[in-house]
């Protein structure tokens, strides 16, 4: 027989430390019974209720009889409703079936409503720029002045410290094989084109997806959550034109200007390598004079045109999407990034096929 | 035989719970902003059982009297006990010890939207005890049940109303059977309805598990149908103008201020 004598207090601390125990012992071989002393139980909260259930349900599994001496009327009245609530049937959330057909159904109706969505995002968006070209007084100038501050001045830093790593990574990567040749002095051309083309529109997008991108998600995204645009909307303003024309503006505006300044210091950081060959400064500058045409930097610049509208666009579009919970704009903010930094890459290709068809 | 032993460190002084006991008591408490006096030389006691509201115009410190009921913030001086257990001067590890006796309902409801709501109420459990996860399971789905909500254990609170929210945030609250529950606002931005539904509720609970309950509201409809105990604050008093039963402040208070909360009277007609 188990004896098994409860506290004067069976709360969650002294069922949670002693259950496992308590439940081999009772299923410990020899045992033909259980035996339950409550006499000093003044306390019991739900944790101890459906341990005393618990209890009586495995002396049943087990065939064990049972007895329970000395448990009070009140515990005894709460165990009573306690066992008759676990006995009722729960009630589910009826599940949808599920299998990699419907899944991949959704996914697609997914991604065929999101881009819907972007294209109909887009058009507003270009409507809205239209209406403020026929009526300029409208456009919100100072806030694009505020807000080219955060986009543009703001990200100078990082711009800086990235790209003059990528110009030295690019310039010493480089090397090893142009001194194979003897063409150490092609460095200063290689590094000089794909910056100015590729890398400096590029990266310097991406950190804008990561940075500008993201902030707007999570800032309209907020905005949703706290239903100010909500507030926006019944005050009769279009959260597009109020909110997404300025942030757009703001980061098509800055983007070209941050490439150039990512392309400067790129090349100061190549430079620094170039003149660690051995080579004087003249001649790297003169390299890359030779090296680098107009229609280079022309259609790096366009690039970055397209890449701050791309990033600015997708951000608020993403934050405009928020669901009503602080998760949710985790999730947009996430989306925002790595919508922006697809539509890069993707615009990326397009214009390199264009290119390649131009001549340029 | 097998003996449970009760003795758990920390825990051995854990004061009982009756009736009538004072299960908070707030001395010479003053607190305030910066260098501004929002409240001072507070003195109350709420005993067990109550449903003990703080009552007051906007600004005159409700809600920050409650935040450090619960300990989030830190009074100038002044002593606030919680079961016997002094809040004040805990260490963290303390403090965590006393909040395990008392659950929080905040304005928003405050729950965590990339969980279920069973998920929120399973939280404090599973994070505070050793009970096996079918055990936490029952627990919290009893919980939901007894606030009307045990069908809707699987939805996320971004799929349920606000009333239905701040209904799962008073299960979370009482996830750990505590003997205080902490409501900030529970009625503010529900219909009359769905208020009085949570009046009933708060009655329920405070009837069947005998909690005591601290409520901070402006709603009179609530005040008149759950209180058993008031105290009204006021701004420029910086601390309580009244306290007594709902029905006696109404009647026989003598403080303007308390009449033209209760009459609801503007500004411009306190003489």
């Amino acid at each position: 027989m188990a004896h098994i004598r409860l506290p004067a207090k069976l709360d969650t601390d002294s069922v949670g430390r002693s259950w496992d125990r308590v439940f081999q012992f009772i299923k410990a071989p020899g045992i033909s019974g259980v035996e339950l002393d409550a006499s000093r139980l003044e306390f019991c909260d739900t944790a101890g209720l459906s341990f005393l259930s618990s209890l009586k349900n495995q002396a049943v599994t087990h065939q064990l009889p049972m007895t329970m001496k000395g448990l009070s009327g009140e515990i005894a009245s709460r165990l009573s409703t306690f066992e008759d609530f676990l006995a009722t049937e729960r009630l589910e959330r009826p599940t949808q079936p599920s299998n990699i057909f419907i899944s991949t159904g959704k996914s697609l109706h997914h991604l065929a409503k999101d881009f819907q969505e972007q294209i109909m995002f887009l058009g507003e968006l270009l409507l809205h720029f239209a209406s403020t070209i026929r009526n300029p007084g409208s456009f919100p100038v100072s806030e694009v002045w505020r807000l080219a501050e955060k986009v543009g001045v703001q990200a100078l830093g990082i711009v800086s410290l990235i790209s003059f790593l990528i110009g030295l990574i690019m310039a010493f990567q480089s090397a090893i094989t142009m001194k194979l040749f003897g063409a150490e002095l092609y460095v200063a051309d290689l590094v000089g084109i794909s910056l100015v083309r590729e890398l400096g529109p590029l990266m310097t997008a991406i950190l804008l997806a990561g940075r500008t991108g993201a902030a707007f998600a999570a800032e309209l995204g907020t905005m949703k959550v706290n239903e100010e645009i909500d507030a926006l909307t019944t005050m009769g303003l279009k959260p597009v034109k109020f909110l997404v024309m300025s942030r757009v503006t703001a980061t098509v505006l800055m983007a070209p200007v941050l490439t150039a300044y990512a392309d400067l210091m790129g090349l100061v950081g190549g430079g620094v390598v170039f003149c660690s060959f051995g080579f004087p400064l003249v001649t790297y500058m003169h390299e890359l004079d030779v090296a680098i045409k107009v229609v280079d930097y022309v259609g790096g610049t366009a690039k970055a045109f397209v890449f701050g509208f791309l990033v600015a666009a997708i951000g608020c579009l993403r934050g405009l999407q928020t669901r009503n919970s602080a998760s949710s704009v985790g999730e947009s903010t996430t989306s925002a990034v790595v919508s922006g930094i697809v539509l890069i890459v993707v615009a990326d290709g397009i214009f390199s096929v264009v290119y390649y068809y131009l001549g340029i | 035989m097998v003996q449970i032993s009760d003795d758990n460190e920390g825990w051995t002084n854990k004061p009982g719970v009756n009736a009538g006991d004072v299960a908070i008591d707030v001395r010479e408490f003053t607190t305030g902003y910066e260098d501004r006096v929002l409240l001072e030389d507070l003195n109350f006691s709420v005993h067990h059982g109550e449903i003990f509201i703080i009552l007051g115009g906007s600004g005159c410190g409700k809600s920050t009297l409650l935040k450090h009921l619960i300990g989030l913030y830190t009074p100038w001086s002044g002593s606030i006990r919680i079961l016997g257990r002094e809040l004040t001067q805990a260490s963290e590890k303390e403090l965590n010890e006393i909040r395990r006796d008392f659950g929080v309902m905040y304005q928003s409801g405050a729950l965590f939207g990339s969980m279920t709501i069973l998920e929120n109420v399973c939280l404090p459990l599973s994070e505070w005890t050793e009970l096996p996860r079918k055990v936490i399971n029952d627990i919290a789905y009893w919980r939901l049940s007894l606030v009307g909500l045990g069908e809707f254990s699987d939805f996320y609170p971004s799929e349920i109303s606000g009333g239905m929210r701040k209904r799962a945030a008073i299960a979370r609250a009482m996830a750990l059977d505590p003997k205080i529950l902490f409501l900030d606002e529970p009625s503010a931005g529900l219909d009359p309805i769905t208020s009085a539904d949570l009046d009933e509720l708060i009655l329920k609970l405070s009837h069947q598990l005998g909690m005591t309950f601290v409520v901070v509201t402006h709603e009179l409809d609530s005040v008149f149908n759950i209180a058993t105990r008031c105290i009204m604050l006021d701004k420029e008093a910086r601390g309580i103008i009244d306290d007594g039963p709902p029905l006696v402040l109404k009647n026989e208070s003598t403080h303007p201020k308390v009449r033209q909360f209760f009459g609801r009277q503007s500004s411009s007609r306190l003489t």
